[in-house]
């Protein structure tokens, strides 16, 4: 990495003694995009650092894409005096391992694989418009004025398909996101197959037959309404407002076929402010067990720090999250078994819209595309549902968890299955 | 503060040089970027707590027939421009590597701006606009830097300081107070923007009897205090864009989509709008795009790659940073004055009240009391040709009974007299096809390309229209 962080620690020594953080990242990422008559390729490195401290009684934030003008943000930000009132928490010491510099490996060129998947699962109804693949590597360091320094790498990669479905006059333009391996491996077979349901399902389908009935949720859909509901558990902000709305006397969420971990191993051996991570059930068997805590929160709260600070950005403060949440079933089924265990309801797909979560009023809104179900099988495609309702009650209503968990890469990564609920209404 | 990061004094016939030779089947620019932005959170009259980020960028990119490539680098002076063209070279196999500089970098003027001093005024702004009502309001002031140099043209550097607010305050209802939240930007004139900013929260605060919910079912709209800038922006701005995929538009250039009297274009150069730039971020002139011409569609939104000698870029090309690749996208969205006046369209109401009215329209970028009268369809059935014809039995006017806007006899003589006095004939004035029936001579709003909002139905609307037009 090219920082050199040393003026920018002299700085912060002289201002804010040991109470100071210094967070660089460096992200170095490859894309091929491309589109029917386009072939974008691009090569980034984005570097940046940001700083935490406490002057004169009140923390203070500042970033920047290099040291230099790091260390004039810092002057320019002290100059504010308009700093945060919470006092920047106690910041941990301790000492990890450097991580090597990125090699990022430019992904391969997928289009036409995907394009003849996606003709032939439409039998010629929808086409691919475009194609994005982006891959590469994290390096974030930490160091702080207690006397912590260490560094965390890791690989990311995500794709974008976008297809247009056609019937005589009308076209519908779909979208799909999905996570991308190492070197921009891909399932192409997977996201055709998504890409044809999402383009034709609105041409074909017809609203749903039912008023209400059980729902069948794809993943897809399970990890949105999982990454929605995420925030309930994350720092003090929402505190209240679980135990108020969420949990029953005897503090259970869901239905005790529902786990909910949040799993970080993946990240590194600390957090994004340089606390230990482990793995946690946050609800287990449909029982609420712990918060996930940044420093910050963790200190307002009086809990221990449980090593959940993320930061989606350098440019913005660190705050309680989630690296992975993921949704475990206790007695897992196949897909095929849920599915023939409807006897009359809706397999929601794909989300039409975002999904809507109303986490202060306790209420959903969902708008999905799918199939409508009978007798556990197949009975005609549906173009637009929208299934709404309390969000504790969906969570409570679920019958059955998949096997089939799969990673999504949403604001932050979300690994969900199939999900069965028992009770739902649709309009 | 506004002023950082300051660029650094850069060799511009160099960085050509070293560019030029990557543009040989194609063309090939360097884009470089250097931003600020500060972050206020206001909380009840007080700053509760502030961010600032300082950064620059450098990306070189390069043509070579369908192919494009872009390297990024983090460095926004002469060695970061020199890393992002060596990989680019490499990329794209040639042999014009830049050597390296030994010229040592020129010291930037510093800026002596009192950051403190925007940052009080601003906030006791906010305190008196909402007096002592309760408020939370984020306030972002960014300033880019943005300078482009592209192989066989001259280079080309703007700035652009915007300042936008977002939040909510404690209103007083008929219902009692409730929180109302509100969201807008404006361009930073050299006064800081503080007077627009006073006249729109001033306006804010004044408020009005608070939203009532839209009605259920087929109504008429008007598209008030820049309103239908929105609407336009959805329906027409995007699908125009050259990149856009299937767009229901792309078929149905020059057909007519709506009265002669709409005239929509995309103006980048109106520098007092927030969307404002005089270069597009490939080098490209800003210019007046017409979107809607005498209520005909006209041509698409192109950037540099999308075009060809007879259709060239329409100034366009926009990027998010310096790490991205451009794209056509539009700028500020302006509607021409019509022909009525808003008390005209108002009097030709017929399904809701103006309580109702005023609460469906929001307040967007642009001058404050322009109207656009819209009529949104309910479920359709049938061709759109045989709606716009009256339906095989021709009893009545499709569109009165498909729930479309048809025109009143006043609102029509408004329209021929409007049309003589522009010179035109009486036979343009003919019952508007699409969902617009109608724009006021007040109608000037604009609204930034960057914003989001959502136009149920409006593009079915318009497009069955243009169709049925055809």
């Amino acid at each position: 990495m090219s920082f050199a962080v040393d003026p920018v620690r002299q700085e912060l020594s002289s201002r804010a003694g040991e109470r100071w953080e210094i967070y660089s990242k460096r992200t170095v990422a490859t894309e091929l995009r491309v589109a029917a008559a386009v072939r974008e390729e691009s090569e980034r490195i984005e570097e940046g650092c940001a700083a935490r401290w406490e002057e004169r009684g009140q923390s203070h934030f500042a970033a920047a894409s290099s040291p230099a003008l790091l260390s004039e943000a810092i002057r320019d930000t002290a100059r504010l005096g308009t700093g945060g009132s919470p006092t920047l928490p106690a910041l941990p010491a301790g000492t990890f391992p450097q991580p090597d510099e990125p090699r990022p490996a430019p992904p391969a060129d997928a289009f036409e694989a995907v394009a003849q998947l996606l003709a032939s699962e439409s039998k010629g109804q929808a086409r691919l418009t475009s194609l994005a693949v982006t891959c590469g590597e994290i390096v974030e360091r930490i160091e702080n004025g207690a006397g912590f320094a260490g560094g965390r790498a890791r690989l990311f990669g995500y794709g974008n398909a976008r297809g247009v479905g056609i019937a005589s006059e009308r076209r519908v333009t779909a979208d799909v996101v999905f996570p991308v391996g190492p070197g921009g491996a891909f399932d192409s077979a997977k996201v055709a197959q998504s890409l044809a349901d999402r383009s034709l399902l609105p041409l074909k389908g017809k609203a749903c037959p039912f008023q209400r009935g059980e729902l069948l949720l794809d993943p897809s859909v399970s990890a949105s309404l999982l990454a929605a509901t995420l925030p309930l558990f994350c720092g003090d902000a929402h505190r209240m407002l679980l135990s108020r709305r969420y949990l029953d006397r005897n503090g259970r969420f869901s239905s005790e076929s529902v786990s909910l971990l949040d799993d970080p191993s993946g990240e590194g051996p600390f957090d994004a402010e340089g606390v230990p991570v482990r793995r946690k059930e946050v609800v287990g068997e449909g029982l609420f067990r712990t918060r996930l805590h940044d420093l910050g929160s963790s200190g307002r709260s009086g809990e221990n720090p449980t090593g959940n600070a993320v930061r989606p950005s350098f440019r913005l403060p660190p705050r309680a999250g989630s690296a992975l949440f993921a949704l475990d079933g206790k007695r897992a089924a196949s897909a095929t078994e849920l599915l023939s265990s409807v006897t009359r309801g809706l397999y929601a797909t794909a989300l039409a819209a975002p999904a809507r979560v109303d986490l202060e009023n306790d209420a959903y809104r969902l708008e999905v595309e799918g199939w409508a179900l009978q007798a556990g099988r197949v009975r005609s495609p549906v173009a637009a549902a929208t299934i709404r309702g309390r969000l504790s009650e969906l969570w409570r209503g679920i019958g059955g968890v998949g096997n089939d968990r799969r990673i999504f890469p949403l604001q932050f990564l979300v690994s969900a299955p199939t999900l069965f609920v028992t009770k739902a209404t649709f309009s | 503060v506004s002023h950082r990061p300051a660029p650094p004094s850069l060799d511009l016939p160099l960085l050509s040089r070293w560019i030029e030779p990557l543009a040989k089947e194609g063309f090939a620019d360097l884009f470089f970027e250097w931003k600020s932005e500060l972050h206020l959170s206001v909380r009840d009259g007080s700053i509760g707590g502030s961010t600032l980020s300082l950064e620059g960028a450098v990306s070189a990119r390069a043509r070579r027939g369908s192919r494009v490539i872009l390297t990024a680098s983090p460095r926004a002076d002469e060695t970061g421009a020199r890393d992002a063209v060596r990989r680019l070279a490499a990329i794209l196999s040639s042999s014009n590597f830049p050597k390296s500089t030994e010229r040592a970098a020129a010291e930037a003027p510093s800026e002596t701006e009192d950051p403190a001093r925007w940052t009080k005024k601003v906030s006791s702004l906010i305190a008196r606009a909402f007096e002592n009502r309760p408020h939370r309001v984020e306030v972002r002031r960014r300033h880019s830097t943005r300078l482009v140099v592209p192989a066989g043209r001259p280079p080309s550097r703007h700035d652009r300081p915007r300042v936008s607010l977002h939040g909510e305050f404690l209103a007083d209802t008929r219902g009692g107070p409730r929180w109302r939240a509100f969201n807008f930007h404006l361009p930073e004139a050299d006064d800081g923007a503080f007077e627009e900013l006073r006249q729109r929260l001033r306006s804010l605060a004044a408020g009005g009897p608070g939203p009532v919910p839209p009605t259920s079912g087929v109504s008429d709209v008007i598209l008030e205090n820049g309103s239908a800038a929105f609407f336009f922006h959805e329906v027409l701005s995007h699908p125009l864009e050259a990149d856009a995929p299937a767009s229901k538009l792309s078929n149905l250039h020059k057909a007519r989509l709506c009265p002669r009297e709409i005239e929509v274009a995309d103006e980048p150069s109106r520098l007092d709008l927030f969307g404002g730039y005089p270069v597009d971020d490939e080098g490209v002139p800003a210019r007046r795009t017409p979107l809607l011409s005498a209520g005909h569609l006209a041509g698409p939104l192109r950037d540099r790659l999308r075009s060809d000698p007879l259709h060239p870029s329409t100034g366009n090309g926009r990027r998010p940073s310096a790490f991205d690749h451009a794209a056509p996208r539009g700028s500020n969205l302006v509607v021409g004055p019509g022909g009525a006046s808003e008390e005209e369209m108002l009097r030709i109401r017929r399904r809701i009240g103006r309580s109702r009215l005023r609460s469906i329209s929001t307040p967007v970028s642009g001058r404050p009391g322009g109207a656009a009268r819209a009529a949104r369809t309910g479920p359709r059935t049938g061709t759109p040709r045989r709606r716009a014809r009256g339906g095989a039995r021709g009893r009545r006017p499709a569109a009165r009974r498909q729930g479309q806007a048809v025109p009143s006899a006043r609102l029509v003589r408004a329209r021929r007299e409007g049309a003589a006095r522009r010179g035109r004939s009486s036979r343009d004035d003919r019952p508007p096809h699409a969902g617009v029936a109608a724009v006021s001579g007040a109608m000037d709003a604009a609204v930034s390309g960057a914003m989001d909002a959502a136009v149920s139905g409006a593009m079915d609307a318009a497009v069955s229209g243009a169709k049925a037009a055809r």
